[in-house]
């Protein structure tokens, strides 16, 4: 159906082009606008690389001051399309709590009202395409340079000059179509023609895929008397309707934050729409009011077009910004992600991607998530439960009582839980790196895929450990039990460990926990040793055979491989997001081992 | 100031190796700072505790922050060097 709509909607465009020079106009007009948005967007894109992230995280600790920040920067940015990306893409990271994307999302609403009055006080009532031109002309210039942010201001510039030139061809084209055509003769009053020209506004946005792009044709066509000053109402209500069809699109391949987000503006847009639409013969009079307030003339259709724009996003913000928390509450309560038998990634979607920084967060929380499911799978291994590890309870007590080892299938659980997941975050690391990346997150991204690397060989060692643990776990032998218990105690203990430095992971002093690691090690080490020394005693007195004992060492050789893999992986977790005063600290092997060999007293 | 110490601490403001080491003493001493204090609840906490295996992990690991801020001290000083070269 797509496939077919696309080419008849191009053979109808190109013979109404053909046949009409006022529609040649109006639609340059638009083609112009949309590529003068998309201008803008990549100029702003280019201050994406920290600044941006930088105010966005310290503007939005408040509700109030989110929905500011979420109208100014539309206000500057002049599209609430980036401004809803980049929170989306906050809020999938966590970097930013649903609510506060709740508030941006509400201020982009309001902000986006500045375009009206832009276009409506400025664009057609001053020549703007005398200022278009030098515009494009320095903007031309700026991008052909090299350096990033003059190529970035090099876009701003040809971003406002086509703009400027749109709005001026979109004025000149509904002029001159007013000649020939008059749509004011279907103008419909009543609620009916609110409906009608709502639906029609709603159309439109839908196919622009912009309510910004709608408000331009909206404001040209009053102008030039094509529609009634109340239809022109009625369609800016159905601009704001269609956003919220293309939110949903968005929504459909968005993540569960950019879903959530959505369902935010929906809710925003559909009540202040129902409400507007109850009341629109008092925000009419309120128009009045405020518009006979500010000076400007009754019949100035235009600006009480755009005031009238302001007005009723404001209201719905007035109206819905009290009950942010609860709908936060709802929309995780409604909307949930699918639950699968395999790991879903939690944080890498496409729309992280969006900056340097999202990325490595959403690369840094994913491989915290792909930990943790190994440590659920290792904590099996062990036949203990994930509980007992994350309590205070005695290990040596709860390895010591273990009556039952658990059978379980490491191969599937890997599959599963682990390997999906790696994948998963190769080849978002993968996608990250194609872009362009400041070094130190490049080095971030490339430390945690080491990280994540890690982690899979930390499982792959289980998977050979766990067969002698079922074998000998619970053996009759006292000896062999015991060597069992030892290496079984020694693991739960460093899982408990890093258990505690995980959930610490974005800690202030997350150097000082990846230096303890070194502690850890060191007691690794001493447990090994302990457990070789044993087995030689063992042996030689003939308490355990030869091969039981092979078996033992070769079992010790993976809990290293474990142990060691584990700490290298949450050394990672753990100062990966900054150039670490560690590195000559940390112990090497050899220290490690002098530590290790040390008498007790 | 003359147009000859002006540019001479311009140079020194825009070297990145200078700058990359005063951001690493920067670092070392707040590092330094928090293992000290560590070090020293750890030392006091080790007084109450009776002879068994959490005291010896607790000595061990006072025995690795102490290697460690030992480390620091000595990569600190040889960084304070160089910066006066």
């Amino acid at each position: 159906m797509r496939r077919l709509l696309f080419p008849v909607v191009l053979v109808v465009l190109a013979v109404g082009l053909w046949l009409s020079n006022d529609l040649v106009e109006i639609a340059a007009g638009i083609a112009l606008f949309m590529f003068g948005m998309s201008c803008l967007e990549n100029g702003f894109n280019a201050f994406t690389g920290g600044t941006l992230e930088g105010i966005l995280r310290k503007s939005t600790n408040t509700k109030f001051k989110s929905i500011c920040f979420g109208a100014a920067s539309t206000t500057l940015m002049q599209s609430s399309s980036l401004v809803s990306l980049i929170t989306i893409s906050f809020v999938s990271a966590e970097l930013i709590s649903l609510v506060a994307g709740i508030g941006i999302i509400m201020g982009a609403n309001i902000g986006t009202t500045t375009g009206a009055w832009l276009i409506a006080g400025l664009g057609l009532k001053v020549d703007i395409a005398a200022y278009a031109m030098p515009m494009l002309i320095f903007g031309v210039i700026l991008v052909m340079q090299k350096p990033k942010l003059r190529k970035a201001s090099g876009y701003l510039l040809l971003g406002t000059g086509f703009l400027f030139l749109g709005i001026h061809y979109m004025k000149d084209g509904f002029a001159a179509f007013q000649n020939s055509f008059d749509l004011s003769q279907y103008s419909i009053e009543g609620l009916l023609g609110i409906l009608i020209f709502t639906l029609i506004g709603m159309l439109i946005t839908v196919v622009m895929q912009s309510s910004h792009a709608t408000l331009l044709i909206i404001i040209s066509a009053l102008a030039a008397g094509q529609v009634s000053y109340e239809n022109a109402i009625a369609l800016a209500i159905g601009a704001n309707l269609g956003s919220t069809i293309t939110a949903i699109l968005g929504a459909i391949a968005a993540n569960l934050g950019g879903r959530r987000l959505a369902g935010a503006h929906i809710i925003f847009n559909i009540v202040t729409a129902v409400v507007s639409i109850a009341l629109i013969d008092y925000l009419i009079m309120l128009v009045d009011l405020l518009a006979k307030g500010l000076g400007i003339a009754p019949n100035d259709y235009l600006l009480k077009l755009a005031l009238f724009h302001t007005l009723f996003n404001v209201m719905g913000v007035l109206l819905l910004a009290p009950f942010m928390s609860y709908i936060e509450r709802f929309l995780i309560r409604f909307i949930r992600s699918a639950p699968t038998s395999i790991e879903q990634p939690l944080y890498l979607q496409a729309s992280a991607l969006q900056t340097p920084l999202t990325a490595v967060t959403a690369v840094h929380k994913e491989v915290l998530h792909l930990f943790d499911n190994a440590y659920g799978l290792l904590a099996h291994g062990l036949s203990l439960s994930r509980k007992t590890i994350d309590s205070d309870e005695s290990l040596t007590e709860a390895v010591h009582n273990t009556r039952r080892i658990v059978q379980l299938d490491v191969d599937d659980a890997y599959e599963d839980k682990i390997k999906s997941l790696h994948s998963e975050i190769i080849s978002f690391i993968g996608k990250a790196q194609v872009r362009e990346t400041p070094h130190q997150s490049s080095e971030a991204l490339y430390a945690l895929r080491l990280a994540s690397r890690h982690i899979v060989v930390a499982v792959k060692g289980m998977k050979h450990l766990h067969k002698n643990v079922s074998r000998y776990g619970i053996s009759t032998n006292p000896a062999i039990r015991e060597r069992y218990d030892h290496i079984r105690l020694r693991l739960a203990k460093l899982l408990r460990e890093l258990r505690l430095l995980t959930e610490q992971a974005d800690h202030s002093s997350s150097d000082v926990m990846a230096l303890s690691l070194d502690a850890l090690k060191v007691s690794q080490e001493k447990m090994s040793q302990t457990l070789l020394d044993e087995l030689d005693d063992m042996i030689r007195h003939q308490r355990i055979s030869a091969s039981v004992a092979t078996s033992i060492m070769n079992d010790d050789t993976y809990v290293n491989d474990i142990a060691n893999s584990l700490l290298q992986a949450v050394r990672v977790l753990l100062t990966h997001h900054h150039h670490s005063a560690t590195q000559h600290m940390q112990l090497n092997d050899a220290e490690i081992q002098q530590l290790a060999e040390s008498p007790k007293e | 100031m003359k147009a000859k110490t002006l540019l001479a601490k311009l140079s020194l403001f825009f070297d990145d190796n200078i700058q990359g080491k005063k951001r690493e003493i920067a670092a070392l001493k707040k590092l330094l700072k928090q293992l000290k204090a560590k070090e020293k609840d750890w030392q006091e906490k080790l007084k109450s505790l009776p002879q068994g295996e959490a005291f010896t992990e607790l000595e061990e690991k006072i025995l690795v922050i102490h290697l460690q801020r030992k480390k620091g001290i000595e990569r600190l000083n040889s960084l304070k060097v160089s910066l006066k070269k």
